[in-house]
Order: structure tokens, then C-alpha cells, then sequence
């Protein structure tokens, strides 16, 4: 019976990959952007010049590799490099899908939610094969299973990979050192996440002084996208401060759940990475990959999913509709507006759920009402 | 019968404090017409703006802005609006003159002086030494110009003293409250603010025995505070924004904000008083003339308007109380208990003054020796603290307070002509 389960879920998956392979396909008529493409028209892949030391790349070393080894198949033709990179993402998508099915097993969940969350949800069928996200994913999820099983080395060398595709899943360290026994294994991690990192990025900046520059400090530059609080800092001249107000949410966000002691380590995953989204300046859609196979190992369907999966796809499907889409009041950004109250209550539910509490309106005006009270 | 009851009464610091504040109020109430203006208000709107508008120092920025804004203009809107408001409150209530301009500033001015009676009893916990505070604060002549002149500050103050004494009896709510009208006054409101919550930092590091619990704590008091506070900013920021068309979002006025005051830096050449000699009597800052009336008459010359921020004997004494904490509260932590009332002096001159310092020197930001006023009520406080234990030091005291209150009365800025006479029949400055 697992076996054949487990036939039926990489066969399930590998038909969502197709579907979204074919989505992005540049040859076929009325393909929907992707990030993939994005990088062909760069001279980094079009010419095959390798990333960081001829040519800068804006994510890291791990994602440069990536799109250099597909370059290097493409030979400077779209298709090969395409389907290069598809195999690299479809490898990695296949990891993350058995993984997380291991950890539903353990868990005793019921298969079903790798089937809603992680094989058939809209976005996950629609920014698959997009970006290095299943990539990040796949990696994350693999770490977190290794510490929960007390295999620690290995954990904080795939962490480190992690990090080395996207810098995100470093919001997730400082729960996993508080929930080491002693700060000599506290160390050790530290040391085996950081090693690799500390290694591939000197050496970049050894081989290219403008490596830091071009591929981190990059980002600093960009202004929001798809953040809910675009609302409030209407204009693009207020960004900068906007960017203020990200960091201290998000810094209050992260703190509160790291000081909460809620929930088990996959709970406290999707808290955290929920509170990242939610308060960073940059909400991509296919961010939301992040959270999904986290989704699917707590076991639950919450309504609220169906309205951030639509919001969510909605993004890409009308982002080219709008001559400014990065303007409040467009419908990419009435989405994303949507995304982030669904994200909320999805987080807030997760939240009371780990502590014991149930999801009731009374339950979450509470503070609202002890302020009145008090007024 | 009734010498007893005013004996009783006149024993309890609530009395005593309400009577120093009403004598300061009816001091500033006394002077509030000087100067008055030449110029009908019409003149006085836009830049330049003569001496015969009679605006004090930065009035010239205020009661033009409460101008406009009666006008219906946003205008001056790098500074949050509840200080002009309460200009504009009075110029409604009592014309557009010097009287509407500065009646609730005085005010303001007024009810900080019985406020930091309050303070200082919660932190000294005697009623002589908190009185020798309030005194102490209400004499200093800068101080009592600043909080007598239509600009931002003396309501700021009464907001941020309101906060810190909420914020010391542990209702946290209303001290969130307070500041946030504080800062809806003047946004550097805010340094008093982080004083209290790092002094609190201190306090909860010291007695949880794991530091994630004192950062749990310290989460809690920021919820309790400093959210409740900002809701507060940006809800008067929207009412002003929405009712005046200035930013489509309070968000967006905020930003502004940040972004004017962090534009303001110097060139090498500018003349700077900077924070190294605010409180310095041996390399004291010039002293600033805010509005002075220079009369002469058979050689003899005096000044019977003179408006100056100036150091105060208070002042001097600012790195005495400094180094007195750090070793106070050495000894203290030695013999294993916290040094309350000295890690409040120190988070307290730290966030307010010296602060200023890489600010000034480092980001070459413009800064003032009337911010100092920050810092005045933690120096009213610390004196009293330091030279309260015995007799002493409390002679010193004494006697360190009646040189506050004799500094007070010759600078006084609009002086009667029988103290002019008697400042000059002495030899002192008039």
C-alpha cells in the first residue's frame, strides 16, 4: 500500500510539473512569465558566462550554480536551457514531495494534504517551475527532518545549502539553536552552517571584489513589491521608510514567535516563514512555495488557503495587465492586499491551534476589547 | 483653626507642588504680553518677518504655520501638529496675539513643573527632596523660557513627563498614551521614551534569570507601550492629513518627517554649539539670545525683554550626577541588588544627551543647546538623589537650589524696572 502510494504521488507530481513546465514553455503560445526565461535574455545565460566572477547574479552561489550548469547544457539555445533547468527544478520538486511524505508517514497525517498542498494547489502548479524556490524549499524541508530526528550535521550542512539558494531560512536558526540542549551543540551547528557559506562567498569575493555588491546588496535597492503595506506608503519617494517599517514588523513578528514556545517545529516553520512574508518588502507570489510543504505535514485544511491560492495566482495572471502593477490599487496589488489577510488569518489560526486555543472572532478582538474596556 | 488646617495642608507635596506651579504659571502669565507686536498679523505670515512681529526664537516657524493652518493650509509639516493645534486653540480663545500664542504653552510650561514634583517623589520617595526637584526644574531659566514661547516643546515635555510617571507606577497603557500625544507634539519626544523602556530593559535583565525572559518581558511592555503610542501618532497624524490634504496616507507624513529631520547636517564653517559644551562650565556654549531688548540710558545699559538659552548652575552638574550613577551602581551591583534609581539618571541623560553626540559628530546633524531641555528633569532629579542622604550634602543641596533661584531671577526674561535698578545698584547683568 506504500508503495503503491508512493507511485501514485511522484507519478501525481510529475504531472503537476509537466503542467507547469508547459505553462512557462516559451514555444507554446500564451505562456505566463517566468523567471527562468527572465535569465536567458541576460547575457550571463544567452552568452554562457559563469555567474559572480563575468557576469553578477542576484541570488546565491547555490541558484548562480544552477543556472549556470543549464546554461552550459542550453549552449546558449532557450529550449535546451530551459529544459535543462526544468530537470534540475522537477529533481528537486521530487525531494521535497517524498520528504514531506516521509514526515506526513511519521506523523501519522493523512497522505491526502500532499495531494492539496503540495501536488494540486495553484501555486504550486503555476510557480514551480518559475524560480529556485522548490529548490529552497526541497532543501529546507530536508534540514528541518534531519534535526527533528537528531541528526544535526547533516541538517546544518543542508541548511547551509538552503542558504545558499535563498538567504530566507536563516529567520529560522535562532529556534533551531534555542531548541539545542547546550551551546557547545549550539556551536557546533552554528559552525557547520556557516562553514560552507563563510567558504563559497569568500571565495567569490577573493575571485570578484564587486561579488557582495552585485549579488546581496543588489536587493537593498528594490522597492516594494507586492507588500500589503504598499497602502500605506502610497508613493515611491516613501519606500525607503517603508522598507523602516518592514524591518521593525518584521522584527517584532520573528521575536514573537521565536519567545512564544508555541508549537512543534514544523508549526513553528510556517509561523515564521508566514511572519517573513508578511512584513518583508517583497512578497514575489512564488514565495508561497515556501510555506506549502509545511502546510501539508500540519494536516489541516483551512478555508482561508482557497482565497491566498487565488489571490496568489492571480498575481502573475494579471501583473502584465497594469502599466505600473507595483502601484497600490492595481489588481496585482488588491491581490496581494487579499494574499496577506488570508496569510494572516491562516498564521493567527496556526498560532491559537499550537497553543491550545480555537480560532474564534471573540478570541482574536480580545485585545481589542480589554482596550476598550480599559478606555 | 485655620493656621492648622494650612499647616496640614500646606504640608502634603500635592499642595506645595500645585502652589509652585501656579506661581510659575502666573510668572509666565505676568511676562506673556512681552514682547508684543508691532505689525498686524497680515505682515507677519510669510518670511522675512521683522523684529516688530515680536516672535520669539522659533515662533517665527510656529505662529506663522498656526497662521496658515487656521487658513486652512498644511503647512510646517515636518513637526506633528498637537503643539500648533494648541496655538491655534488659543489664538481662537484669545486673538491672534501674544496672549492666545503662548497661553497654553505657558500652561504646558505650568503643569511640567508640578509633573516632575510627581516624578521625582515616585523615584526619590521624599517629599523635600521632590519639591527641591521641582523647584530646582522650575527655576532653570531655560527651561522656563523655552516652556513660556509658542513653540513645541514645553507640551511635549508635559506629555513625556505624564509617560514616564505612568510608566514608573507600571501602567503601561496610559504611559503609551501620554507619549504618544508627546509625540504627536515633537517626535524627538521619543528619546525620553526609549530612556524609560532601556531603563526597564536594565531593571528586567537584572532580575529574570534567563535573558529570553527579559526579552519576553520587554516584548510585552513594547506591546503595552510603543504600539499603543504610535497608534496614537498616527491616528492624530491622519486627522491632520485627512482634514488638511497634506498626505494621502499618516504613513506617508511620517516618512517626511524622518526624511527632513535627517537632511538637516552641517558644513564644515557652520557655527555649531556642539552637545560637549551644553553642559560644560568650563567650555560653556555662547549664550543665545532668542529676543533681546537692548535699552541705554546715561551710559548704563540694560535689557528688559532678554529672552536667552543659556546654562544653568542645574546644568553644570550634569557629569557630576553622571559619574556619581556609574559609581553608585557599581557598588550597588556588588552587593547584589539593582541600582534602580541610577540606571534610570543613566538611560535617562544617555538617550537624551549623549545621544546627541554621535549624532552631532558622527552624521554632522545640526543640533541645538535647547535640546538639552530633554535632560533637564533627570539633572532636577539626580541632584536631590546624590546629595540627599545626609546633612551635610543636603546643606549643599540647599544652598545649590537657592543659586538656581537666584540665576533664575537675574536672567528672568522680562524684568520689572525696580529688579532692573537693583541688578545694576549690585553689578550683576540686567
Amino acid at each position: 500500500m506504500k508503495k503503491v502510494l508512493r507511485k501514485i504521488i511522484i507519478i501525481a507530481s510529475t504531472l503537476s510539473f509537466i503542467t507547469s513546465y508547459l505553462l512557462h514553455h516559451p514555444k507554446i503560445g500564451g505562456n505566463i512569465y517566468s523567471d527562468i526565461i527572465s535569465f536567458w535574455y541576460r547575457p550571463l545565460v544567452m552568452d554562457v558566462r559563469i555567474p559572480y566572477i563575468q557576469e553578477s547574479f542576484e541570488y546565491p552561489p547555490l541558484a548562480g550554480l544552477i543556472t549556470y550548469v543549464s546554461s552550459v547544457i542550453g549552449r546558449g539555445e532557450m529550449i535546451p536551457y530551459y529544459n535543462a533547468f526544468s530537470t534540475i527544478l522537477y529533481l528537486f520538486y521530487i525531494l521535497l514531495v517524498l520528504t514531506v511524505f516521509k514526515i506526513m508517514r511519521e506523523k501519522n497525517v493523512p497522505p491526502i494534504y500532499i495531494f492539496v498542498f503540495l501536488i494540486f494547489s495553484p501555486s504550486m502548479i503555476v510557480y514551480l517551475n518559475y524560480n529556485f524556490d522548490v529548490v529552497f524549499a526541497a532543501l529546507l524541508i530536508l534540514s528541518l527532518m534531519f534535526f527533528e530526528k537528531g541528526k544535526y550535521k547533516i541538517s546544518a550542512l543542508l541548511f547551509s545549502a538552503t542558504t545558499l539558494v535563498k538567504l530566507v531560512n536563516i529567520i529560522l536558526l535562532p529556534m533551531l539553536l534555542v531548541s539545542l540542549k547546550d551551546w557547545k551543540s549550539r556551536l557546533n551547528y552554528l559552525f557547520y552552517v556557516f562553514m560552507p557559506i563563510a567558504i563559497v562567498n569568500i571565495g567569490l569575493q577573493i575571485l570578484n571584489p564587486s561579488f557582495f555588491k552585485g549579488t546581496y546588496l543588489y536587493h537593498l535597492n528594490w522597492g516594494l513589491e507586492n507588500a500589503w503595506f504598499v497602502y500605506l506608503f502610497p508613493s515611491r519617494g516613501s519606500w525607503d521608510t517603508a522598507k523602516l517599517f518592514s524591518a521593525l514588523l518584521m522584527a517584532y513578528g520573528l521575536l514573537k514567535i521565536y519567545l512564544s514556545n508555541v508549537g512543534n517545529l514544523y508549526e513553528r516553520s510556517f509561523m515564521l516563514l508566514s511572519v517573513f512574508l508578511l512584513t518583508n518588502y517583497v512578497f514575489t507570489p512564488q514565495m508561497v512555495i515556501f510555506i506549502l510543504p509545511f502546510l501539508a505535514i500540519i494536516g489541516r485544511i483551512q478555508p482561508t488557503f482557497y482565497i491566498l491560492e487565488g489571490a496568489n495566482v492571480g498575481i502573475i495572471l494579471t501583473w502584465f495587465m497594469e502599466k505600473d502593477p507595483l502601484m497600490p490599487g492595481t489588481l496585482p496589488q488588491n491581490l496581494a492586499l487579499i494574499r496577506a489577510v488570508a496569510l494572516l488569518y491562516m498564521l493567527a489560526e496556526t498560532y491559537l491551534r499550537a497553543s491550545g486555543k480555537k480560532m474564534i472572532f471573540k478570541e482574536l478582538i480580545k485585545p481589542l476589547a480589554s482596550l476598550v474596556k480599559i478606555l | 483653626m485655620s493656621i492648622a488646617f494650612l499647616r496640614r495642608h500646606l504640608s502634603k507635596l500635592d499642595v506645595q507642588l500645585a502652589i509652585l506651579s501656579i506661581i510659575i504659571l502666573v510668572l509666565k502669565l505676568l511676562i506673556i504680553n512681552e514682547p508684543w507686536p508691532k505689525l498686524p498679523p497680515s505682515n507677519c505670515t510669510n518670511p522675512p518677518l521683522s523684529t516688530d512681529c515680536a516672535l520669539i526664537f522659533d515662533e517665527a516657524h510656529y505662529v506663522p504655520a498656526a497662521r496658515k493652518m487656521l487658513m486652512g493650509m498644511a503647512v510646517n509639516n515636518e513637526h506633528p501638529p498637537l503643539s500648533k493645534a494648541l496655538i491655534i486653540l488659543g489664538i481662537l480663545l484669545f486673538g491672534d496675539n501674544p496672549i492666545g500664542w503662548r497661553v497654553f504653552i505657558a500652561l504646558s510650561g505650568a503643569i511640567t513643573v508640578y509633573l516632575l514634583g510627581k516624578l521625582a517623589h515616585i523615584v526619590l520617595k521624599n517629599n523635600v527632596l521632590a519639591l527641591c526637584s521641582a523647584i530646582l526644574f522650575a527655576c532653570d531659566v531655560t527651561s522656563f523660557n523655552i516652556s513660556s514661547m509658542a513653540i513645541l516643546d514645553a507640551p511635549a515635555m508635559m506629555f513625556s513627563l505624564l509617560s514616564a510617571i505612568f510608566f514608573l507606577k507600571r501602567r503601561y497603557f496610559y504611559s503609551g498614551v501620554a507619549i504618544g500625544f508627546a509625540l504627536l507634539c515633537k517626535i524627538s519626544s521619543f528619546f525620553i521614551f526609549a530612556a524609560l523602556l532601556l531603563y526597564y530593559f536594565l531593571k528586567t535583565s537584572y532580575s529574570q534569570k534567563r535573558f529570553i525572559n527579559s526579552i519576553k518581558e520587554m516584548l510585552k511592555i513594547v506591546e503595552k507601550t510603543l504600539i499603543i503610542s504610535l497608534l496614537v501618532l498616527l491616528a492624530g497624524l491622519a486627522i491632520y492629513d485627512y482634514s488638511l490634504n497634506a498626505y494621502s496616507t499618516p504613513f506617508e507624513h511620517l516618512d517626511y518627517i524622518l526624511n527632513y529631520h535627517s537632511t538637516l547636517t552641517f558644513k564644515e564653517g557652520d557655527v555649531v554649539h556642539m552637545p560637549i559644551t551644553w553642559a560644560n562650565p568650563i567650555m560653556p556654549f555662547s549664550r543665545e539670545s532668542y529676543f533681546v531688548v537692548k535699552v541705554t540710558i546715561d551710559g548704563k545699559e540694560y535689557h528688559p525683554i532678554a529672552y536667552y538659552g543659556m546654562q544653568t548652575p542645574l546644568w553644570w552638574t550634569t557629569w557630576v550626577i553622571f559619574a556619581f550613577s556609574i559609581y553608585s551602581s557599581i557598588l550597588i551591583l556588588r552587593s547584589k541588588a539593582f541600582p534602580d534609581t541610577e540606571m534610570l539618571i543613566l538611560s535617562w541623560i544617555s538617550l537624551t544627551y549623549l545621544v546627541f553626540f554621535p549624532i552631532a559628530y558622527i552624521l554632522h546633524r545640526w543640533v541645538y543647546p535647547f535640546y538639552f531641555y530633554s535632560t533637564v528633569p533627570i539633572i532636577a532629579i539626580g541632584l536631590p538623589y546624590i546629595l540627599g542622604e545626609d546633612k551635610f550634602s543636603k546643606i549643599i543641596l540647599f544652598s545649590m537650589t537657592a543659586v538656581q533661584v537666584a540665576w533664575f531671577i537675574v536672567w528672568f526674561p522680562v524684568k520689572p524696572q525696580w529688579l532692573i535698578d537693583f541688578l545694576l545698584k549690585v553689578g550683576l547683568p540686567a
